[in-house]
């Protein structure tokens, strides 16, 4: 089968193989959208860890303004994918800049509020957080939508349900994100699973599970201790990623990545070391700045990196 | 007297039924409405008002015309009403409910008001039905009679009360009055010889008016924290819209874009422009010395229009705008507190109230282990199977999903703040447990007495 595109009304091309085609017209998409004037070729990305293969996926990070979709992939998964929303929220953060929690009620009875204590493990100080309870799925969208267009910060919206959420509102979040030049992170609670049937304008759709962890060896008795957390994230829309550096991983490829307190990123989750315990850590959470221009050094005091853990998780 | 009888009497009576909260809400909506003459405005007994007018009068083409006025306009919404002014309250209450000619002239002598007041019967003081009764039985039907009379078997056989009615009726004694609303700091308002519709127009308005409040303030260097918009309807319905802000407002912009906000909301109420509005009132009622930011030393290299602006405002004028539209208390911080207790760990306070301390609590920070990324409002039961004696489970059903345990970590006791509440301290033996899928939750065990151990899931970690 022979193909003819006309593009822009000077591009003519034959194609005549399937994956050759859409690889064609992805690049013609992009080409599209970088040369239409709206925005500059090469748009600033945030690493989320270094050299990992979840950012090569990406196309070199995650876009610092742009609107990025994460769900759980099951129902079970809304914390893991709650944390990792929070953590990218500081990652494209200013540093010590103030986050929106944008939440609808219902999204707080089903699965709790952002615990305050709990968020300095994840490398956030709850001080910068605040919370917005809105009492419908819409009134949250708006209020995102208000936080995004101000450009006050970086805003992270839960919303249960998912019918309220459309090509157009998407839209509008991704042109208010652009607008006030901050990052826009909508979190699908209600969208378990069904990432690959929703339309909308997101630059970036990630899915997420909670990962076994390494399971620390008991002290003593039965049951071993859990390890750090582990995220798997499969990409399921990556926005301009072909233009990026390395090869895309194939969209199934499920990344697993562990979030490192000491140095406020990810890293991949094999081979992995236990982070310091918390009562160790330097005293603020590592800010994600400062990840590029500081050496390997890892915090001092971890004591409890054994050989025999790390071929464990290799097995 | 019966019903019955009365109806005997006059066959053609309507009747109804009393409805003493519908009663209040009527009237307090003609309290309110009474604020588009003066601020202070205080109720008075089931059916009367207390307008202080002073100084107000003028704006209304004098006392005599604004005393038919009220009238006029009550009785257009369907109220019949009465109106007297006087240099106090009770002369007012007097003169509106007994007098003929009800406007006594401000600048009166005192020793006239006993030879215009001698005509008023004796229920005129205000005093109870009982003791008007007791005072017509002796003879003394008039204010005159009381006059007459010498003060001390009045008092002795009609209490000292009366005595103290008469003194503040003749303006020996001063009176005061509780206004129903707080008097605003600043206040200014327009007027529309016809009702205004459009929303648009009513909004130019409004703009119009933020611009005029704040030229005031700013004469006096003031900015509000607190505004309020009444909305006075031509049929008598007031609304009011009141928006708070962080920090103190000063320019009218800002101010028109929170109550914008609410102007929306109005809608949603179910509140209808119907003939529209004939008075909008702003009124700044918390007020702070107006701070002027400086954004750059004058030659220090940066000149003004370069010099960035620090992110602050931005926040918090976003904050005062999602507050105005949800709710302050829908906008919250999380204030660290000094407590074990994971429910009391955390307090969530109104942003608009200001940001907490950035940085860990120090003493909780050596003990602190693990503690979760989201909590629940309040912990849900579990049903635990295979229990290991202060182990964890090693599988519990939680919203009827089976979860096998294959890594845990506890127990850690936390005791509840026995030192606080005078209910026996409970303990909780909290786990951490990941199940096979590698989903971690924070569950604790909690001894009941009599009843053994009963668990709870109380939170998810990443």
């Amino acid at each position: 089968m022979r193909t003819y595109y006309e593009l822009n009304g000077d591009i003519l091309m034959i194609i005549p193989d399937k994956t050759e085609h859409i690889t064609l017209l992805r690049a013609a998409i992009a080409r599209i959208e970088t040369l239409g004037g709206v925005r500059g070729p090469q748009e600033a990305r945030v690493r989320l860890g270094r050299n990992l293969a979840l950012d090569r996926a990406l196309g070199g990070g995650l876009p610092r303004t742009g609107l990025c979709e994460i769900m759980p992939a099951g129902p079970g998964d809304l914390a893991a994918a709650s944390a990792f929303a929070l953590v990218l929220a500081v990652l494209l953060g200013a540093p010590g800049a103030v986050l929106f929690w944008i939440y609808e009620d219902f999204a707080a009875r089903e699965a709790g509020l952002p615990y305050g204590p709990g968020l300095w493990d994840i490398g956030l100080d709850p001080a910068r957080l605040v919370l917005v309870a809105a009492p419908r799925a819409l009134s949250a969208l708006n209020a995102l939508e208000e936080v995004l267009r101000a450009g006050a910060g970086v805003a992270l919206a839960e919303i249960c349900q998912k019918r309220s959420y459309d090509l157009a509102i998407s839209r509008r979040l991704k042109l208010a994100a652009e607008a006030g030049g901050q990052a826009c992170l909508l979190l699908l609670a209600g969208a378990n699973g069904a990432g690959q049937a929703l339309a909308s304008a997101a630059t970036t759709r990630l899915e997420v599970t909670s990962a076994p962890s390494a399971p620390l060896e008991p002290v003593s008795g039965r049951l071993a201790i859990p390890g750090p957390a582990h995220f798997g994230v499969r990409v399921l829309k990556a926005h301009q990623a072909g233009n990026g550096e390395g090869a895309r991983a194939p969209p199934e490829t499920r990344h697993i990545v562990a979030f490192d307190p000491s140095l406020g990123c990810f890293v991949d989750a094999f081979p992995v070391a236990p982070p310091a315990h918390s009562s160790n850590r330097p005293r603020g959470p590592a800010d994600a700045g400062g990840l590029y221009a500081k050496s390997t050094s890892r915090a001092a005091g971890d004591h409890r990196q054994t050989q025999g853990r790390v071929a464990a998780v290799r097995a | 007297m019966s019903l019955a009888d009365a109806r005997a009497m006059h066959p053609r009576l309507l009747v109804a039924e009393a409805d003493p909260a519908a009663e209040t809400a009527i009237y307090d909506q003609v309290l309110a409405w009474c604020r588009r003459f003066t601020p202070l405005v205080a109720a008075d007994g089931p059916d009367g008002m207390v307008l202080d007018v002073t100084g107000a009068a003028h704006l209304f083409g004098g006392e005599a015309q604004l005393c038919a006025d009220i009238v006029a306009q009550l009785a257009r919404q369907g109220f019949g009403a009465r109106a007297g002014i006087g240099p106090q309250p009770t002369m007012a209450w007097a003169l509106a409910r007994f007098a003929r000619q009800p406007i006594l002239p401000a600048g009166i002598e005192a020793a006239r008001l006993p030879g215009i007041f001698a005509d008023f019967p004796v229920a005129a003081l205000g005093i109870s039905d009982d003791l008007a009764a007791d005072l017509t039985r002796a003879g003394l039907r008039r204010i005159g009679d009381l006059v007459a009379r010498p003060r001390a078997p009045l008092a002795a056989r009609f209490g000292a009360n009366i005595l103290d009615r008469l003194d503040h009726l003749f303006g020996q004694a001063r009176s005061p009055i509780s206004p129903r609303f707080a008097a605003p700091d600043f206040s200014v308002e327009r007027r529309f010889v016809d009702g205004v519709t459009r929303e648009d127009v009513l909004l130019t308005h409004v703009g119009a008016l933020a611009g005029e409040l704040c030229a005031l303030m700013a004469r006096h260097g003031q900015s509000a924290r607190i505004l309020t918009l009444t909305l006075f309807r031509v049929d008598g319905a007031v609304r009011q819209l009141e928006v708070a802000a962080s920090q103190g407002l000063s320019a009218p912009g800002s101010m028109l874009r929170l109550l914008r906000e609410k102007f929306h909301r109005l809608h949603e109420d179910g509140f209808e422009t119907g003939y529209g509005f004939d008075v909008l009132r702003l009124e700044a009622k918390q007020t702070v010395p107006h701070s002027v930011e400086q954004t750059a030393l004058p030659g220090a290299g940066a000149c003004p229009e370069t010099a960035t602006i620090p992110e602050a405002p931005h926040v918090s004028a976003t904050l005062d705008r999602l507050s105005a539209r949800l709710g302050a208390s829908r906008i919250t911080r999380l204030h660290l507190q000094d407590s074990h207790q994971p429910e009391r760990a955390v307090r969530h306070k109104a942003a608009l109230a200001g940001a907490p301390p950035s940085g860990r609590a120090e003493p909780l920070r050596d003990a602190a282990l693990e503690r979760p990324v989201r909590l629940l409002a309040r912990p849900e039961p579990v049903e635990t199977m295979a229990l290991v004696p202060d182990g964890p489970p090693q599988q519990f059903r939680w919203r009827r999903v089976l979860h096998r345990v294959i890594a845990a970590e506890g127990p850690e006791r936390i005791l509840s703040d026995w030192w606080k509440s005078p209910a026996p301290s409970t303990a909780r033996d909290y786990f951490r447990a990941e199940d096979e899928a590698g989903q971690r939750f924070w569950l604790f065990r909690q001894q009941q007495v009599g009843a053994g151990a009963t668990w709870f899931m109380h939170g998810f970690f990443p």
